[in-house]
């Protein structure tokens, strides 16, 4: 069988000419491959970064309510605070947090402690802190010289650190210390029944702005409460942003798009000899640009093609994708991002288009502007004449 | 004049274009009618217009005024868009010959084949053909500038002759080739136009002029194109 | 004597009746055929992945313990920035001056 058979000849052609330009056509796709790649890793990062916040946010509670006086915050009754917000119509699982922030020995960490018991199925082999011990995420981890941490606010602390909590949970508990009520309350300086806030779940999610008004009624002490959402919202316009500095960074890609089409014009100008050739043999323009146009899809569709599945490898894929967040987070070790189906494939097939109609518009213009001239005059341009 | 078939010049004038109007016509009034089946010769002195004159009849070049008719239809008037597509019934030899030196013997072959709609195979086999008579068979796969002057002649010829056109018209398509290539070469015109093909050709070459196998002899001078009887 | 031999040579293609190709523009094809099967796998592997991932993907445990210790915020920013904890931003008059430094901390 003649494989020939298989392709329209205008396609055989149009690779042999590519062959004829191999070092043009190589640059050509190399250029395409990049700029492709570019624009859709960044894109498909900022996008998987915010469906990958969106995701985590979405554990987050609905409202925390703190307690304020004059001086700023003030601790709260846990018990009273608990009772307080179960008489909110809509509110469900009110849960008493002790946390706060405490310089660590490679800066301010994040201390946490659980009054409830934390589920089997979470903990995941790790055992919860006792008594004058810790359980640290990965950087607070990093900053040890050995398993002493001390922590230091209005009172001081040392604690034994006992487990490390694992690096692919980074995103949630990279600076967090784990410790009992107990040495938190001692460290926070709450005393015992206090709680830091009040974190409150909402029967009807779309409820956060109206039980508002409700909840901070039911205390007897003024409150500021805050709501997921806003706290979505400033993720989303920051993931947006990302996207949208990279798009601008990716103006000299553009700038570096316009050079291929340009260097693609030339390339047709300084054709013109070969195209009076063609016609004089019989071909009319809309065969010129046919091959053209066949030439520049056999480069672009694989240089596009190769671009976009690298972005999507180089985001998606973990041990790529861990090289792609420290570059482009400049240093963060982020786990797997969240891939949301029909985001990607818009923001691919809108790369695709992107960069691939304007060039193929550059070459079919180009190749009509100049094909439609007058044989003799394109045969004028020629090495024989 | 019967324009029904074949060729035909009519009252057909040509200036470069740019020139000044009270500058000498290159060509003036031509009147001529190339048929089918037979091989015409037109001779005339360096820079008489005998290459301006094909490439006005391959629809190269537009003519200041008259027409160039082609099977009773005025090609010279057409738009682009109509002649491209209608030059594919022609096959030129340029006296520059105008190979692609990078590609190979039979790719050149290949050149004017591609936008016919022809098969590959059916390509193939046409091509092969041709390189069986202009004696390039061994040399299919050699670049074409691997080739000697008469041999890229002998292809150039093979390559207007490759998608058997209906008109064909050759400039200087001996001018390198020896006694017997050159026979060659003349028979194969001659059987194009035994096929019913229009052949037209310019030559200075004293062989052709001399040739048995030309129908039909014209003298180009002064502008001018008359047809000459007799054989020199 | 024998008519099945002339039977056997109409039935072969004329490709191989006649192997032999002035032009058979090998490399030109085996490229035609590399970029369209390049592009085609290249294609059908995202696309195969987009749509074979659709359970929803394993975060690695970090939604776990967001839920498990009721943070507020991942920790994408420094302890103590208004960022990483949300909660703690002073209920201040907006000071609407400011614009483009809402992001400090």
């Amino acid at each position: 069988m003649m494989p020939g058979t298989r392709y329209p000849p205008m396609a055989i052609w149009a690779a042999r000419e590519i062959q004829r330009h191999a070092g043009r056509s190589m640059l050509l796709f190399a250029c395409l491959a990049s700029l492709v790649f570019l624009i859709a890793t960044a894109l498909l990062f900022s996008q998987a970064l915010d469906a990958t916040w969106a995701r985590l946010l979405d554990q987050a509670p609905d409202l925390v309510v703190r307690r304020i006086d004059g001086g700023g915050w003030a601790p709260i009754p846990a018990d009273d605070a608990v009772a307080f917000a179960k008489r909110v119509p809509g509110v469900l699982d009110p849960t008493p947090r002790l946390w706060g922030v405490v310089p660590g020995p490679g800066g301010p960490v994040t201390v946490v402690a659980s009054i409830a018991v934390v589920p089997a199925n979470v903990l995941n082999g790790i055992k919860p802190p006792m008594t004058g011990q810790a359980v640290v995420g990965q950087g607070v981890a990093r900053a040890l010289s050995d398993s002493r941490l001390n922590l230091g606010s209005r009172q001081s602390l040392t604690v034994n650190v006992v487990d490390i909590l694992p690096a692919d949970t980074g995103l949630a508990t990279h600076d967090l210390v784990w410790m009992t009520p107990e040495d938190a309350r001692h460290l926070l300086g709450l005393a015992p029944g206090q709680a830091s806030d009040l974190a409150v779940r909402l029967f009807r999610r779309e409820e956060e702005q109206a039980i508002q008004a409700d909840l901070a009624a039911a205390f007897p002490w003024p409150v500021r409460i805050t709501e997921r959402t806003a706290s979505a919202l400033r993720h989303h316009t920051r993931a947006v942003r990302l996207g949208g500095i990279a798009v601008v960074a990716g103006i000299p890609a553009l700038l570096a798009l316009l050079l291929i089409i340009t260097g693609t014009i030339l390339d047709n100008t300084g054709q013109r000899a070969h195209w009076g050739l063609l016609k004089s043999l019989g071909w009319t323009t809309a065969d010129i640009v046919r091959l053209q146009v066949n030439r520049a899809m056999i480069v672009g569709i694989p240089a596009v093609m190769l671009g976009l599945a690298s972005a999507y490898a180089a985001v998606f894929y973990p041990p790529a994708a861990g090289v792609t967040a420290f570059w482009i987070t400049g240093g963060q070790h982020l786990a797997e991002l969240t891939l949301v189906r029909s985001g990607a494939s818009v923001i691919m097939l809108e790369i695709a288009a992107l960069v691939g109609l304007p060039f193929l518009a550059a070459v079919f213009l180009t190749s009509v502007r100049t094909a439609a001239r007058s044989p003799w005059t394109m045969l004028q341009a020629d090495p024989w004449n | 004049m019967e324009l029904n078939t074949g060729m035909a010049c009519r009252r057909l004038d040509f200036r470069w274009p740019g020139r000044r109007t009270d500058e000498p016509l290159v060509l003036e009034s031509v009147e001529v009618k190339f048929s089918p089946g037979t091989v015409s010769l037109v001779t005339g002195d360096t820079g008489s217009g005998k290459s301006t004159l094909l490439h006005l009849l391959a629809g190269l070049l537009r003519p200041t005024a008259g027409e160039v008719w082609a099977d009773g239809l005025p090609v010279s008037r057409w738009p682009s868009r109509h002649r491209d597509p209608w030059r594919q019934q022609v096959g030129i030899v340029f006296q520059h010959l105008a190979l692609i030196p990078d590609l190979t013997v039979g790719e050149n072959l290949l050149l004017p084949m591609i936008p016919r709609q022809i098969a590959w195979s059916r390509m193939q086999e046409e091509i092969l053909r041709q390189l069986a008579d202009a004696d390039l068979s061994a040399l299919a796969d050699a670049p074409t500038s691997a080739l000697s002057g008469g041999q890229r002649q002998r292809l150039a010829i093979a390559r207007a002759l490759v998608a058997r056109p209906r008109f064909i018209l050759a400039d200087e398509p001996t001018a390198f080739q020896d006694d017997c290539h050159a026979a060659q070469i003349r028979a194969q015109l001659c059987h194009a136009a035994h096929e019913g093909a229009v052949v037209v050709i310019c030559s200075h070459d004293p062989r052709l002029r001399a040739s048995d196998a030309i129908d039909r002899r014209y003298h180009l001078a002064s502008a001018t194109l008359t047809e000459s009887s007799a054989n020199r | 004597m024998n008519p099945e031999p002339r039977t056997l040579t109409m039935q072969i293609p004329p490709e191989e009746r006649n192997p032999r190709q002035p032009a058979p523009c090998h490399g030109a094809r085996r490229l035609l055929m590399v970029a369209v099967s390049a592009s085609v796998l290249l294609g059908l592997a995202t696309a195969a992945d987009l749509l074979l991932r659709v359970a929803p993907q394993d975060d690695g445990g970090a939604s776990i313990w967001m839920k498990a210790m009721t943070l507020s915020a991942p920790a994408l920013w420094t302890a103590g920035s208004p960022q990483r904890h949300p909660e703690t931003v002073h209920p201040g008059v907006d000071l609407r001056f400011s614009a483009g430094l809402m992001t400090a901390p």
